[in-house]
């Protein structure tokens, strides 16, 4: 029947309508199978994860926590939590490591899936899927310093470990295992990664061994931290001799010295915990108590401290390149001094005083004017003056707190340090550990939160 | 004219007939058929003529007709029209019925052809003729009060404002769109823009409520829907009409007084702000001057009292309305048509502000071949808005912020009658420049500063709005017709804002800042949505019985977005508004233009279907099914499928019925069903996303957005029960409707874990839960209904009642002043309750959460006691009475139950604000122990709290008119003129409100220096030929 034939017709037509595409891409973003198709695209998978890097909230919260700063009185309410320890799970400032650096976990997991498709011979690929391991590893240990419990590796509140992106809620593993993983990763990640990066802006192998030394030190692991910093010192390092040093603030030193990894900053203000950039106003003045500790002559002290127009104590370390915007710099993450530094601590725990002493006194001689030559006759006398001398090298670069946590040792401030605000925290108490960050607690079901802050 | 004609040439004939032709004559009588009785006052025509006559008492009728007569016809209101033919018979009794059973529905068809198909449910039509005339430029505030479930209230008083809130019954989603879906001829349009079309073109608009109207529209139809069918041509003679209407706007009446100037010094002095207190002798600086210094000062104040600027005749004027219009109609068997252009320009109530429009519209259709037809429904509208400053912000750039901040004492203009922007500073001739300094500060002058601003400055919004509809339909069989059509909406707007280099803006800004020399920023949006639907449509009577129509179809609705625009800089001060003014950038001139845009799109493709079954024109079950695939649907899921089914008893029709003769119609109505909205969902919101980024001068990708596959539309579930009733000869009717309507799968932000890389933590999920419960009432009553003689009344009764029911993962977010909780209406506000103020300190008191007074301020103590901004209950009420050719109607509406936070006095009673005006509340301002006041005193910050929110509910007289209708008889005389109507008109007359702020409607909940809504007063002239 004809009617027949035109209905069908017709339905035929209408369902050739059901070709109309619905999907649409994105003509302002890039889609994930359209993100990477190329080894170059990978390339900048990479780049975008280290774009990613934060880093500036564990130096921040060390120095507002610790015994380093002086309350200013043009201070509005900076910090005032963290430097007075009144802070809970739902303090802001406490909340930026956890989440800067899980992400940071989430980015390059995200990559390495990405990277799971192209060659795993290719070179390149091989480079850039070590520098994701390696960053996984180090954003993993960034949250351990913060938020463990005096880093002991049977305590089971370790942090969760991440392979892989994706919607889960994960739970704490015990802290063994953390170190486990991150001390894998770190292997895994060593062979392929590269012996140099332009401006040390990228990861090498260098910056590995040194996150290992690290590691090494906080898990008491002592072999491990002297081998891995060995090892990072044959690959050419070299401390920063006393003419070099302001330089390395400045970031105008050159291409292996001192600076073993950085990360680029274009805008970050670091500067901004102790100074506001934009009107001079201070939050945090140096305090008497660190000043106190430099001998005359120091290099460090003349690149640390400074005074403000109106003459006052303001710390400089972090204060801008010259000619260049305020508070604005590199964030320099592992320093040669640093290494220095883990060598002597972990011969005075192997009790090897002799060699400690020759690592202190060479780093000293690079700092100071005619340094009096160290040598010990106990551990306690060792392990005084290397808590000296990396309280002095180390002053505003994320080490002090977590350091005297790792001491057990408390915050005791100078009275001229602390006129209106808190003097002293007890050693061990459960403030050394920060809080998981509400929001965490709320959206994970699995997370524990640290003992002492209230659920 | 044509018809004119015809007339005359006909009452030629008639004469010629009389005096020549054989002429007979018919009687009879004529009964109806409801009752048996004769009916007086029916009309009985010869068809095609004018040769008439009308029953008389006992229902007789005695008529002389040519001898070629063919066929009379016999009418009355409300009784069906009946036609008998002649066939020589001398005598003819008639019975008539009533017309309830034709007056059945207006069929309201969403898809298909039209009547074929038609939507059963909760519907209310309104139709053209309540929304001509009405002397505003947007038809959505046309509809405000018009009918039930239908909540609107306008955010703005400038011409052609798309800031208006409609709501069909209801707010349903927390976070996605409220906004009903509009058709227009088929086509969906861009809600909210409505300004670039003539609502004159329209033949009906209808508010489609429940789900068993709505479901066909699927994913988009949660918020209701709104259907508009334009006119179109009608076979037989051309019309012409031609309207003109003008008048104007002026300002309503605030509320509150702002001070004068010698009160505003006064206070002053009591906050020790401004030059009231600077040059106060009660200054303790005032003890150091000398004589001269002292009597200089004295001598300034004096002046500064004296000076009373009335700011609201700076900012205010009555703005001009006219509006110009004609169309033509007509066609014959085989074509129809409908054009028309319309021109409407209306000033707003400040001097920068207004709308001129011009639209045109051609509706055509014609029969191709006897069973095949084309059609096109077009309209190209384009207007053209000044807008003022900072529209409805907190900016003293808004002049209806300004007009009320800036302060008395203020001098807009110098001597020289220039304007004399920039600050005012007292100077002593007695003192050093130093002392000047150091005794007295420059005071901003708002007043000036923003007319400035008003002079030097445009913004302005050019939209040029295309809509047409193209249609070809194909009578397959007799009960089977396929149609389809394509449709495209599509609308570009052009925003432009300069700012003059000469401005005292752009003189103000520092060394360095690109605008130093003015700007100029052009933004181009071009929104195109087109939608191509193909349906078939089918009904067949069987049996005699059972009636089945339906339609199925497929639909593919395609949306596109592209914006771009550009700031440039280093403007030229004699070149107008037009890119060549730019002076282009340089690393060294800072005038390095900025340039920004984007482009988005999204698509949909549904397959659906409505099935009605009537059984004996008694009972109709329908039922309709749609799946919708969206390309922002999550990939987990992608299709929406959604249903309804209702059921209507058609009650006067059964055999019981028959006897109750005041019953004309009464249906009864049920339905369940569900619908979607998908407004919520950002088009690639279920794709994961990657941006570009730099590292160390290395290109990268960072993660911009981690996709949600499972992110799916959200789901109103509709309940609804009603009654549509035609009582006593249909002079009582209207309807009763009740409704439950859940929304589940609400668009709620869910935190994650940070360890689960959603950037942000934050991800919209489908979590929540909302109800909507309420009532609607609907009457209409004919109270005398004479020949010469109406009256009618008329009310419409909507209730509303919110709540939330779960939002997920928490309980309760706060937004804004307001709280999100469950168990709650949406919208409540949050806030501090206030206590008064302490008469023997003068500081403000509040309440903590258990109830204790406190004078610590702490928002740890907000507590949603203070109702929302949603009102529960609103409707409108009307009535006209005509007489012979004169119309007197009035027409109310009102909104009841419902708070708004009156931000205005948390500036304008604030000594922190004491550099601007002030209210003139401020006067009573606790001063010593023992004053009993409701002002704090100046030492006593003011904060947010209960007493800045006010019921906002309202009753306004929305509208009186009164016309008149030239009598034909007087018209025939004219000739030409078919009828002619004269009005006149006033429009928000006066409204009843506790409400102390402007306005107490607004479309928020929230107010903040909102352009007001003027009153409007048109006469006008309606003319048909």
């Amino acid at each position: 029947m004809k009617n027949r034939n035109i209905i069908t017709a017709f339905l035929a037509g209408m369902l050739l309508m059901s070709s109309c595409s619905l999907d649409i891409e994105p003509t302002d973003s890039i889609s994930s199978d359209k993100a990477f198709e190329t080894i170059e695209d990978l390339e900048k998978g990479l780049v975008g994860v280290m774009g990613t890097y934060g880093g500036h909230g564990i130096v921040g919260m060390s120095d507002w926590a610790s015994d380093d700063l002086r309350y200013s009185l043009s201070n509005t309410g900076q910090g005032v939590q963290v430097h007075n320890w009144t802070y809970n799970a739902s303090t802001g400032d406490l909340s930026g490591t956890w989440n800067g650096n899980a992400t940071l976990v989430d980015r390059a997991n995200r990559i390495l899936e990405v990277a799971e498709r192209f060659d795993a011979e290719d070179e390149d690929v091989k480079r850039i899927k070590a520098e994701l391991i390696f960053t996984r590893a180090y954003a993993h240990f960034e949250i351990v310093r913060l938020y463990c419990k005096n880093y002991d590796s049977n305590d089971p509140l370790g942090i969760p470990y991440k392979y892989e992106a994706g919607v889960e809620s994960p739970a704490r593993l015990p802290q063994g295992v953390v170190y486990e993983n991150i001390l894998g990763d770190i292997d895994a990640a060593l062979p392929s990664l590269p012996d140099e990066a332009e401006g040390s802006y990228f990861a090498t192998k260098a910056a590995a061994y040194a996150l290992k030394a690290r590691v090494g030190l906080y898990m008491r692991n002592w072999d491990l931290a002297i081998e891995a910093a060995d090892k990072c010192l044959e690959t050419g390092v070299r401390l920063a001799n006393r003419d070099e040093y302001t330089g390395v603030w400045d970031d105008a030193v050159t291409e292996g010295v001192e600076v073993i990894f950085k990360l680029f900053r274009e805008n970050g203000t670091l500067g901004d915990y102790y100074t506001r950039s934009s009107n001079g106003d201070i939050f945090f003045h140096p305090s008497y108590d660190l000043m106190n500790q430099y001998e005359e002559g120091d290099i460090r002290a003349l690149a640390f401290f400074g005074k403000n127009s109106g003459g006052q104590d303001v710390v400089i370390k972090h204060d801008g390149r010259p000619n260049d915007k305020p508070n604005v710099v590199d964030l320099k993450v592992f320093r040669v001094s640093e290494l220095v530094l883990i060598k002597a601590e972990a011969y005075i725990a192997k009790d090897m005083l002799d060699e400690a002493a020759s690592e202190l006194n060479n780093l000293r001689s690079q700092r100071m004017v005619n340094p009096v030559l160290l040598s010990f006759n106990t551990a306690a006398e060792a392990m005084e003056a290397l808590q000296l001398e990396r309280r002095r090298e180390l002053a505003y670069e994320g080490h002090r707190f977590y350091d005297l946590k790792r001491w057990n040792l408390g915050v005791s401030r100078l009275d001229e340090d602390s006129e209106t605000t808190a003097k002293n925290l007890p050693a061990g108490d459960y403030r050394f550990v920060f809080p998981i960050p509400q929001q965490e607690i709320f959206a994970n079901d699995n997370m524990v939160q640290n003992g002492g802050y209230t659920e | 004219m044509k018809r004119f004609f015809v007339f005359m040439a006909l009452l030629c004939c008639v004469s010629i007939g009389l005096l020549q032709a054989q002429s007979r004559t018919i009687t009879g009588t004529v009964t109806n058929k409801d009752d048996g009785f004769t009916m007086p006052g029916v009309s009985v025509l010869v068809k095609g003529t004018t040769i008439g006559t009308v029953t008389n008492i006992d229902g007789q009728y005695n008529l002389s007709v040519p001898a070629d007569a063919g066929t009379l016809v016999f009418s009355f209101i409300g009784m069906s029209s009946q036609e008998q033919v002649i066939e020589g018979r001398n005598v003819i009794n008639v019975v008539l019925e009533s017309d309830s059973k034709d007056l059945d529905e207006v069929v309201v068809t969403a898809y298909g052809s039209k009547g074929k198909v038609g939507l059963k449910g909760a519907i209310s039509v309104v139709s053209a003729k309540e929304l001509e005339q009405m002397p505003v430029a947007t038809f959505d505030q046309m509809l405000q009060g018009k009918t039930t479930g239908l909540q609107i209230s306008s955010g703005s008083g400038q011409p052609g404002s798309s800031n208006t809130k409609v709501r069909i019954r209801g707010t349903g989603s927390i976070m996605a769109s409220n906004e009903p879906l509009y058709v227009v001829d088929g086509v969906p349009i861009e809600p909210g823009v409505f300004g670039s079309l003539n609502a004159n073109d329209f033949e009906t608009v209808s508010v489609l409520k429940d789900a068993a109207s709505t479901a066909i529209y699927g994913s988009r139809a949660s918020n209701g829907v709104i259907l508009i069918t334009t006119k179109s041509g009608a076979e037989g003679t051309s019309t012409v009409n031609v309207r003109h209407q003008s008048g104007i706007s002026i300002k309503g009446v605030e509320k509150f007084d702002m001070m004068n100037s010698s009160e505003k010094l006064w206070f002053e002095q009591i906050a020790k702000k401004g030059p009231g207190w600077e040059l106060s002798p009660m200054n303790p600086n005032y003890e150091l001057l000398s004589p001269e210094a002292q009597a200089a000062q004295v001598a300034e104040l004096n002046r500064l009292r004296q000076i009373n600027t009335d700011w609201q005749d700076q900012f205010y004027r009555n703005g001009k309305t006219m509006s110009n219009e004609v169309n033509f109609s007509g066609g014959n068997k085989k074509t129809k048509y409908y054009v028309s252009y319309q021109n409407y320009y209306q000033e707003g109530l400040s001097p920068r502000s207004d709308l001129n429009r011009n639209t045109g519209r051609l509706n055509l259709d014609h029969q191709l071949f006897e069973n095949i037809r084309v059609g096109i429904n077009t309209t190209i509208g384009q207007s053209k808005i000044n807008h003022i400053e900072s529209e409805g912000g907190v900016a003293l750039s808004n002049p209806y912020a300004a007009v009320y901040l800036a302060n008395p004492w203020e001098e807009p203009y110098n001597a020289d009658g220039e304007l004399a922007a920039g600050h005012y500073r007292y100077v002593n001739p007695h003192l050093t420049e130093d002392e000047n300094n150091s005794l007295y500060n420059p005071y901003s002058k708002t007043g000036t500063n923003a007319l400035d601003m008003m002079a030097n400055s445009t913004n302005k919004e050019e939209e040029t709005k295309f809509i047409g509809a193209f249609t070809l339909e194909w009578d397959v069989l007799p009960y089977l017709t396929a149609k389809s059509q394509y449709g495209i909406d599509y609308r570009h707007s052009l925003y432009e804002r300069w700012v003059s280099p000469d401005s005292f803006y752009s003189n103000s800004l520092g060394e360095g800042a690109p605008g130093r020399d003015g700007s100029i920023s052009e933004t181009f949006s071009r929104r195109t949505a087109t939608s191509f639907t193909n349906t078939l449509d089918f009904k067949k009577v069987f049996n005699d019985i059972h009636t089945i129509s339906a339609v199925v179809g497929t639909e593919y609705l395609n949306r596109e977005y592209f914006n771009f625009g550009y700031t440039g800089y280093g403007l030229d001060p004699k070149l107008p508004e037009t890119p060549a003014t730019i002076t282009p950038g340089t690393d060294t001139n800072g005038y390095i233009p900025t340039v920004s845009g984007y482009k988005s799109e999204r698509a949909l493709f549904s397959l659906f279907s409505l099935v009605n079954y009537t059984y004996d024109g008694k009972y109709t079950f329908s039922g309709s099914l749609r799946r919708d695939g969206s390309s922002a649907f999550g990939t987990n899921n992608q299709y929406a499928v959604l249903y309804s089914a209702g059921f209507t008893w058609d009650v006067a029709r059964e055999g019981f019925m028959s006897q109750v003769d005041w019953v004309n119609n009464l249906k009864f109505r049920i339905s369940y069903g569900t619908t979607g909205n998908q407004e919520g969902i950002g088009n690639f919101e279920s794709k994961t996303l990657w941006s570009n980024t730099e590292y160390a001068g290395n290109p990268g990708y960072y993660l911009a957005q981690a996709g949600d596959p499972n992110i799916k539309w959200e789901v109103a579930h509709k309940f609804n029960v009603g009654i549509d009733y035609n009582l006593f000869n249909n002079r009582l009717n209207g309807s009763i409707d009740l409704y439950n309507d859940r929304t589940s799968d609400l668009f709620i932000q869910q935190t994650f874990s940070a360890w689960d890389g959603v950037p942000g933590n934050i991800q919209t999920t489908n979590a929540g839960e909302m109800r909507n419960r309420g009532a609607e009432l609907l009457i209409n009553y004919d109270i005398i209904r004479n020949r010469d003689l109406t009256w009618t009344v008329g009310t419409n009764l909507s209730y509303n009642a919110n709540e939330i029911t779960d939002l997920g993962q928490v309980k309760e977010f706060e937004q804004g002043t307001s709280i999100v909780r469950v168990g709650l209406p949406i919208n409540s506000h949050y806030i501090v309750q206030w206590a008064g103020v302490n008469p023997a300190t003068g500081d403000a008191m509040y309440y903590t959460k258990d109830g204790q007074v406190t004078t610590d301020y702490s928002a740890d103590n907000n507590v949603a006691d203070f109702g929302s901004s949603e009102p529960p209950f609103f409707g409108g009420f009307n009535t006209s009475v005509s007489y012979k050719g004169f119309e007197l109607s009035a027409h109310f509406t009102f909104a009841q139950g419902f708070y708004r936070f009156n931000n205005q006095s948390f500036f304008q009673e604030n000594p922190n604000f004491a550099q601007f005006n002030m209210s003139s509340n401020m006067l009573d301002i606790w001063q010593k122990p023992g004053d009993m006041t409701e002002i704090q005193g100046v030492h006593s910050q003011r904060e947010f709290s209960s007493k800045d929110i006010e019921d906002a509910s309202y009753l306004r007289f929305r509208n009186l008119m009164i016309a008149y209708n030239v009598p034909k008889t007087v018209l025939s005389k004219v000739g030409f003129i078919r009828s002619m109507r004269l009005y006149g008109q006033g429009q928000n007359l006066f409204t009843w409100t506790k409400w102390t702020g402007f306005d107490p409607e607004d479309s928020n909940n929230i107010a903040q220096y909102e352009y007001p809504t003027p009153r409007i007063f048109t006469l006008g002239l309606d003319l048909t030929f």
